[in-house]
């Protein structure tokens, strides 16, 4: 592998690791915790104004149901 | 009147199907039959692909969706979600551009709607496919509150690149 490709690779595993640090920065191997995991990230970094969280945070008619 | 409804879809947004087909489906899922272009969704009933607007994305149902695709076509020697890629990709991201997490970790917020096409489909199966996956992904950015993909594009495109580099080199994939 090109040098430049292992500093690539090195730092995908760093973040790996701070998402899973239980598992050396592993996948998660169930998927209601990447699930999880997916939507508190979404949640923390959309903002207030994005129309998808504006669905879920709106009156409960309006919210989707299935 | 559902089954009049599959019938009368306009062939300028579905290809028609055919009677037999629209009997299939009545007989299968009956008046709630759903049209062609239609996908089945974890919250969210039925969604026409190739009609999507931001007003018909959901949280639930890309996080559901990326958590249960699996990466490389599933030739992976243990679950490698979609989802994960992404959280990896949001990371990597914003250490190259604070403003691209989001962008990163929506990146591929389509698959959940598409599943996930591995490059060759996309490279060689011509524009048609790409401008569907195009469509719901600029639906899914402007849903998540991504006002300025371009800006951020670079940044999550490296970050893309560096996991799939990861994801390959860990023997995952």
């Amino acid at each position: 592998m090109r040098s430049e490709d292992q500093e690539r690779v090195a730092r995908a595993r760093a973040a790996a690791e701070r998402i899973n640090p239980h598992a050396n920065g592993a996948p998660f191997t169930l998927a209601n915790k990447a699930e999880s995991a997916f939507v508190d990230e979404a949640l923390w970094l959309m903002p207030a104004a994005a129309p998808m969280r504006r669905r879920l945070e709106g009156p409960a008619s309006t919210r989707p149901t299935r | 009147m559902k089954n009049t409804t599959i019938a009368a879809e306009p062939a300028s947004r579905h290809q028609p199907i055919s009677a037999g087909e629209a009997a299939t489906l009545r007989a299968e899922y009956g008046e709630n039959a759903p049209p062609a272009m239609h996908v089945c969704l974890f919250r969210n009933g039925w969604v026409d692909v190739l009609q999507l607007t931001a007003g018909d994305i959901d949280l639930a149902d890309i996080a559901h969706g990326l958590a249960l695709t699996n990466r490389w076509n599933g030739a992976t020697v243990q679950a490698v979600s979609v989802a994960w890629h992404s959280l990896v990709v949001s990371a990597v991201a914003s250490e190259i551009d604070p403003a691209a997490a989001l962008h990163g970790l929506m990146h591929d917020a389509a698959e959940a709607y598409t599943g996930d096409w591995t490059r060759p489909y996309k490279l060689h199966l011509g524009p048609m496919l790409t401008d569907v996956a195009q469509r719901i992904e600029q639906a899914c950015l402007e849903a998540a509150g991504v006002t300025e993909p371009a800006v951020t594009s670079r940044a999550v495109k490296e970050a893309d690149e560096a996991v799939l580099l990861l994801e390959h080199a860990s023997r995952w994939a």
